[in-house]
């Protein structure tokens, strides 16, 4: 029974299943487990939990509460939450941000790194798991409301569905079903004519197998969720890929490729924002050519299912260092691709190991962004600063004009000339492509729920006292405002075509009066 | 080109003020003979904001996506489109006062921004992502903002006692038909998002904050469709939800100004 007080045509056809009286009990033996009725033990509970709809909304307003906490609470980028140390410098801020004993509260609850805690992994888990329980346990059910449709209702559903509309038609009832039923397949719907006693009656429906859409929805969202797992533990992906111009640097994680940038261009506005930056490059696979191409940052170079992406870029320093006896020990470019604070200033900065790890020599440039001149290193000019091994302070620090050689730690250095580097992003998912099959199966799943509901409706066609046919109408969809209208005019139209008049209609008063007419 | 698209926006403004005041004096004053000017007066503001953006497409050579002001004309042209589309398809003017504050708002908001045309920076020199992607949001934002308005008269009129706003079953039902247009445009603006970040950053996902805002808005609707499945959520809790949704797109619209992230650069 509905809320409304009117019968649907399941809960009229139902079967409903008539509990055995129980054995006499018999002194120290236990009563006799009911037939037709299994027990329920925990598995069941559990089960059903994990797939009831209730469960699901909460499992989803948890999902949505944690990913707001992570979209207004600062989270720690990717680089930062890989290292404790840079983790617990970056945490300062946030920490002056909140105060206590906020932040303390945040920090415990993982909530600067909420999208890679262990909670909201597992939420998602869970999720993932309620959706496939949810979807299993409603599957029997779907199907059989595809297949095995409630054709045959009782007499009273005529009289107390919600929606109904009776028309009188001139012809006799059993001439007119055939006429009715092709008419109202016309509309789309697919009939199957049975009897109600000796009364003809039709059965229709139209848009059953957008039921299905829900399975292609759910396994939608579930391809994605288990894609984006996949792809984080097969793929991998480099952020910063650094190429000065004119070099060639290796890609590593076995892919035998290595990546030259043979030009980098940069292009301005007369506003002065970027318009273009692109890197002419060439892959080699095991020493071949195995791409060339153009990279910007809408256009990525594919290599298997190895992409490369144009980031960003910056500057960049040629150095040349020869050793005592005047031999190179060191001839190519270095990337200053990260930022550096000191001295009241930003400058940017990279750096090269000199021989067997003898030395490692950091490179520092003004950076280009400064207003005003760097106070120690001179624009056009780079500062060499070299470290010996476990050595907390540099053991020399040098600036080298554009052209300078200079001898320092028994090395002669030569600041060869100003470069840009490119940066790149090296990616390698090879499953991404699953996840746009799920987006396309969550989409259309949707789109198919939404706009091809299940309509189903019965007719009944009586002898007339004065004649011809009664035909009732009757549909069980309540609260459906839009429905009800289109019930309403596929009444009258058919009635026009087979001839008839509507006599009466019945339809909730919230679904007829309240609308405004269109005037 | 881009004078004629400023000049047909403050016509489209002032237009659909005229037609704030008719909606207003339909549903609240009662005149029943207003409705018809209120009518009259939108499709007439939503023409001028089609050949307001349509001009701006023309002389920018993009989709009129690419800052806040052309985005705020977008959103004000989906909100106007769609309640046009719910008062065409339910045959009610009754949410024509807030739809059309909603749009008129976005417009007033839109007066306050630099409306100049400037060039595409390179990450969004991608016309058809940048069409399809936004095109998106316009269509999802503006039926939240139709689901909103139900949801309000819902709330004001749960009774059903109020004769001159229609039944709350009927406005249970717009909000839920706005929502299944949303919806769907929601999914679409997050995956072709993903598609687009998958090309230009080599990442299809990255918990960027306009994106985790984005999903926040998509799961408050998921949320609301699940739960309104239940028949003790519709009324006043999906009403609600309707409310909340809605805030959650403007939490987006707006966040660019404080969430910071990778779409900052584009003011969108």
């Amino acid at each position: 029974m509905t809320a409304t007080g009117t019968l649907t045509p399941d809960e009229l056809t139902d079967p409903v299943a008539e509990p055995l009286a129980p054995e006499p009990m018999e002194r120290g033996k236990s009563p006799a487990p009911r037939v037709g009725k299994p027990r329920r033990d925990w598995f069941d509970h559990i089960w059903n939990v994990l797939g009831s709809i209730r469960f699901g909304v909460v499992l989803i307003a948890l999902t949505a509460i944690s990913v707001f906490i992570g979209t207004v609470i600062m989270q720690a980028p990717g680089d930062v939450q890989a290292s404790s140390e840079l983790f617990d410098a970056w945490v300062l801020g946030p920490r002056g941000r909140y105060g206590e004993p906020w932040a303390s509260m945040f920090e415990a609850l993982r909530f600067y790194r909420v999208f890679q805690s262990l909670w909201f992994r597992g939420l998602l888990a869970l999720l993932s798991l309620s959706i496939m329980v949810n979807v299993a346990s409603r599957t029997p059910g779907i199907i059989a409301v595809v297949r095995r449709p409630p054709v045959k209702v009782p007499t009273r559903f005529f009289s107390r569905a919600p929606l109904q509309i009776t028309v009188s038609v001139p012809d006799q009832p059993a001439a007119l079903r055939s006429r009715l039923s092709t008419v109202i397949r016309r509309h789309g719907y697919r009939t199957i004519d049975w009897d109600d006693g000796t009364t003809p009656a039709i059965y229709a429906d139209r848009n059953r197998y957008g039921k299905y859409g829900t399975f292609a929805n759910h396994l939608g969202l579930i391809i994605i969720l288990g894609a984006g797992v996949l792809g984080n533990v097969t793929g991998w992906r480099e952020d910063a890929f650094m190429v000065p111009e004119g070099t060639t640097r290796a890609v590593g994680h076995d892919t035998g490729l290595v990546l030259r940038n043979e030009a980098f261009v940069e292009e301005y506005f007369p506003n002065g924002t970027a318009s273009d930056f692109r890197s002419e490059v060439v892959v080699l696979k095991d020493g071949k050519e195995a791409a060339r191409g153009t990279i910007r940052v809408n256009e990525p170079l594919d290599v298997g299912t190895v992409r490369f992406h144009q980031a960003f870029f910056g500057p960049a320093v040629a150095m040349r260092v020869r050793n005592a006896e005047g031999a190179i020990v060191y001839d190519d470019s270095t990337a200053l691709g990260f930022k550096y604070d000191g001295d009241g200033v930003t400058r940017n900065g990279g750096n090269f190991v000199l021989g067997n790890r003898q030395y490692a020599v950091f490179i520092l440039v003004p950076s280009a962004s400064l207003q005003a001149p760097d106070p120690v290193i001179p624009a056009g000019s780079v500062r060499l600063e070299i470290f010996a091994p476990k050595q907390p302070r540099p053991v020399a620090v040098e600036t080298l004009a554009q052209g300078e050689k200079r001898e320092i730690v028994g090395f002669t250095f030569e600041f060869v000339r100003e470069i840009q580097f490119s940066g790149l992003q090296v990616v390698d998912n090879p499953v991404v492509n699953v996840i746009w099959i799920g987006a396309a199966l969550m989409v259309l799943g949707s789109i198919t729920v939404f706009y091809l509901p299940l309509r189903r409706i019965w007719a009944r066609i009586e002898d007339s006292p004065d004649g011809g046919s009664l035909v009732t109408f009757a549909s069980a969809h309540v609260n459906e405002v839009l429905f009800a209208h289109e019930f309403t005019d596929l009444g009258a139209h058919l009635a026009r075509q087979v001839g008839g008049t509507v006599v009466a209609s019945v339809q909730p008063r919230a679904m007829g009066d309240r609308i405004e007419a269109g005037s | 080109m881009a004078k004629a698209s400023y000049y047909t926006f403050t016509a489209s403004f002032i237009t659909l003020g005229i037609a704030l005041l008719a909606y207003l004096w339909y549903t609240i004053g009662q005149r029943r003979g207003a409705g018809r000017y209120g009518t009259f007066f939108t499709v007439n503001g939503a023409l001028l904001l089609t050949t307001s953006l349509g001009l701006r497409w023309f002389a920018s050579g993009h989709a009129p996506y690419s800052n806040q002001f052309e985005f705020s004309l977008s959103f004000a042209w989906g909100t106007v489109a769609s309640y046009l589309y719910l008062e065409h398809r339910f045959r009610l003017r009754s949410l024509g006062f807030i739809a059309v504050t909603i749009a008129f708002g976005m417009l007033a908001y839109a007066s306050t921004l630099p409306s100049r045309i400037d060039p595409l920076i390179s990450a969004l020199q991608n016309n058809a992502m940048l069409t399809t992607h936004v095109a998106m949001a316009i269509i999802s934002y503006g039926t939240f903002a139709c689901g909103f308005a139900a949801g309000i008269l819902y709330l004001v009129n749960r009774n059903g006692t109020l004769s001159f706003l229609p039944a709350p079953e009927v406005l249970d039902e717009i909000g839920h038909k706005a929502v299944m247009i949303g919806f769907p445009a929601q999914a679409m603006l997050l995956i072709l998002g993903a598609l687009w970040a998958n090309v230009a950053w080599g990442a299809y996902w990255s918990w960027d904050p306009k994106e985790t805002a984005a999903l926040f808005t998509w799961l408050i609707y998921a949320v609301y469709l699940h739960a309104r499945a239940q028949r003790h959520w519709r009324g006043i809790r999906a009403a609600s939800l309707l409310i909340l949704g809605f805030g959650a797109v403007l939490f987006t619209f707006y966040g660019n100004y404080f969430l910071g992230g990778l779409h900052t650069y584009s003011g969108l």
